[in-house]
């Protein structure tokens, strides 16, 4: 973990690292979207993605404690003998990472530019500026500084439970559908299936596992614990911003609509602290994927199952190439994509991840085996909802998202035959 | 479908969506439907009962309606028919629009296709239902006297490709978006007290619709492209100015 002290992590910048890696862009974006597609139950949809987002931090933990090492999936995979496999998923997370960091840039410009009064040419340069900004950091070799984050997520946690529960305090059921027409409890599916990449950080703790303290004892319940609590704040703050600012309004303004309800509550005060919260949040989220997703292609690199090009390391230690083109792409992505194409295309590459992690959960675990079995499943409902949801709604993103899932299962070991590799595919 | 919603109504919307808030929310109903010289809407606030009903001509609105907090259902009967009952919310405190928009002579059952789109999209898909008869809600509340004027635009033209509004101000002229059939734009915000609208389908230089727009401090205005006829488009213009309810 360079730029950071020597000693390891402890439980509580764990538990804060993986409840910030969550919170830190997901519920920014997410919240018009849910409504739009869930209405009054959007508080519902946040909480079935919740229960498979828990699970899978539960099945996450207790296999990395069983494997006892940095890696996630792709270590799972490799330790049991399915390289194959473990090559196509870690392309696959890669890219769902480069989609996570587009949406986190485009939030980034959205909230920033409104604050501004700015329009789309400044959303799109705040979205470069953001994204050339932290490669250019990475790139220097400050790419992860543990305790800024830290206090990066505790201002952000601090600023959204204000916001909830002062939206809770003026409950008034109505709101829940002011401007909007009702809908039916099962729409809730479709909003989880629409949203699930809201839950997605806290798996990169699982590339820091070497750099936890006393992992077998704190990794599993922390974990599971920041989880619990995400599941309880994106609920709470669900309902409470929808209170502030009405349903049709956080639909009409979904880009923007925590600085929307801050402001109803707040005035100006309220705008300038959602617009800081949510610039240093989306900041310090897209410095934290991108040095572990770069991080992650350069140790899969290492293993043969990306071309060695991406190995390559710059003078201060960092993969530079990997840094610079999973940022160049994700920055790309954000000025082009709409956002509920990039949040869902994301959500669908987390949810066959998590799928595959807990049915990994299920396979080799000897207890509690019927736990991952119920994420399996809920995933796979989700799945197909959202699979549909795509296939009416953006085609075109679920064309391009299947086109490259079938390159990654198929011409992977081509290309990387053809190409110079260290260790094989 | 409608009576699974009907039991579900029944027997949750009323736990769930109490309204404990005592100030009305007002709402106006704009009639843009093509070929239908008037509609009738009635409306029945879910909880109680009540109802009204109105009648409103063709490219023309309603007086606004001082309503109690509720989920009200609307039934919508125009010169093709009666179309499908639907449902909002209405909260205290809330100015609102519904544009009641589509070509009359359209069929008005919607497709299994259509009602699974609807599911599946919710409120994104927009022109799910083709030209049939459809409506829109959009937030009206005015904003504080003095934060800007804002200014959108919706497209419920039948028949039109995407349209272009455009605003000339006392500092130029600033483009206020383009509306898809059944879209709307992002809002424009401006400090300056009048302005001219143009409008013309996207990526052409012919105006099909120019007037001028008074704009005082914090008012809401939106734009309504409501049809062409001798080659100018007809817009019906709903702005809200005033105290908003958080002054």
């Amino acid at each position: 973990m360079s730029g950071n002290s020597d000693s390891k992590l402890g439980p509580v910048r764990v538990w804060a690292l993986a409840a910030g890696g969550m919170v830190g862009g997901g519920i920014y974006i997410a919240l018009g979207v849910v409504i739009s597609v869930a209405a009054q139950w959007a508080w519902l949809s946040f909480a079935i993605s919740g229960v498979i987002a828990v699970i899978s931090a539960w099945s996450y933990a207790r296999l990395s404690n069983k494997y006892g090492k940095s890696g996630g999936a792709f270590e799972f995979l490799e330790d049991m003998d399915r390289r194959k496999l473990a090559g196509s998923l870690s392309w696959l997370l890669i890219m769902g990472y480069t989609l996570t960091i587009s949406v986190y840039a485009y939030a980034f410009g959205h909230y920033v530019a409104y604050a501004f009064a700015g329009g789309e040419w400044m959303i799109r340069a705040l979205a470069i500026l953001i994204g050339v900004g932290l490669i250019g950091l990475n790139l220097l070799g400050v790419g992860k500084m543990t305790s800024v984050e830290v206090v990066i997520v505790t201002g952000n946690l601090a600023i959204l439970v204000i916001l909830a529960v002062w939206g809770l305090s003026q409950w008034n059921g109505v709101e829940l559908v002011s401007g909007i027409e009702p809908r039916a409890p099962w729409a809730s599916i479709v909003g989880a299936a629409a949203i699930f990449v809201s839950y997605e950080g806290f798996q990169l703790l699982t590339y820091e596992y070497d750099q936890i303290a006393n992992p077998q004892k704190t990794f599993v319940p922390v974990l599971v614990s920041a989880a619990i609590f995400v599941v309880f704040v994106y609920i709470a703050v669900a309902l409470g911003a929808t209170m502030l600012a009405g349903a049709l309004t956080v639909v009409e303004q979904k880009e923007i609509a925590l600085s929307v309800a801050a402001r109803n509550a707040a005035g100006t005060a309220g705008l300038v602290g959602m617009t800081i919260a949510a610039a240093f949040a989306t900041a310090a989220a897209i410095n934290s994927t991108l040095y572990s997703t770069a991080k992650l292609a350069e140790r899969i690199a290492d293993d043969g199952m990306l071309p060695s090009w991406f190995e390559h390391e710059n003078r201060f230690g960092v993969p530079d190439r990997p840094v610079v083109l999973i940022g160049a792409m994700a920055t790309f992505l954000a000025i082009i994509g709409s956002l509920s194409s990039l949040v869902e295309a994301a959500s669908l590459v987390f949810l066959v991840t998590f799928m595959v992690v807990n049915i990994i959960a299920w396979r080799e675990m000897e207890t509690w085996r019927w736990i991952p079995a119920i994420a399996v499943v809920m995933s796979f409902v989700v799945g197909l909802v959202l699979v549909a949801r795509l296939a009416v709604n953006a085609p075109v993103p679920l064309a391009v998202l299947a086109a490259l899932s079938v390159f990654v299962f198929v011409a992977r070991p081509a290309i990387l035959a053809r190409v110079h590799t260290e260790g094989g595919a | 479908m409608g009576r699974l919603r009907l039991v579900f109504c029944a027997l949750c919307l009323p736990a769930l969506l109490g309204a404990s808030g005592n100030e009305p929310a007002h709402l106006r109903l704009i009639n843009l439907v093509d070929g239908s010289p008037h509609i009738s809407v009635e409306l029945c606030a879910e909880t109680s009962g009540d109802c009204r009903s109105l009648d409103i001509d063709a490219d023309d609105m309603c007086d606004t309606l001082d309503l109690a907090p509720a989920v009200y259902r609307f039934t919508v009967t125009h010169a093709g028919g009666k179309i499908e009952p639907f449902s909002y919310g209405i909260a205290p405190g809330h100015d609102y629009g519904l544009a009641i928009y589509g070509l009359s002579s359209a069929k008005d059952e919607p497709t299994f296709f259509a009602r699974a789109k609807r599911f599946l999209g919710g409120l994104e898909i927009r022109a799910v239902n083709g030209f049939r008869v459809s409506h829109r809600m959009t937030t009206m509340t005015p904003h504080k006297p003095d934060d800007p004027a804002t200014v959108r635009m919706a497209n419920f033209s039948v028949g039109t490709v995407a349209l272009e509004a455009e605003i000339k101000t006392g500092d130029g002229v600033h483009p206020v978006g383009v509306a898809s059939y059944g879209g709307a734009t992002g809002p424009f915000r401006t400090t300056d007290k009048s302005g001219s609208i143009e409008v013309k389908p996207d990526g052409s230089d012919l105006v099909v619709a120019e007037t001028p727009l008074a704009l005082p401090g914090g008012s809401n205005t939106m734009m309504y492209a409501a049809g062409m006829a001798d080659g100018q488009l007809r817009l019906v213009i709903d702005q809200r100015s005033g105290k908003s309810p958080s002054d």
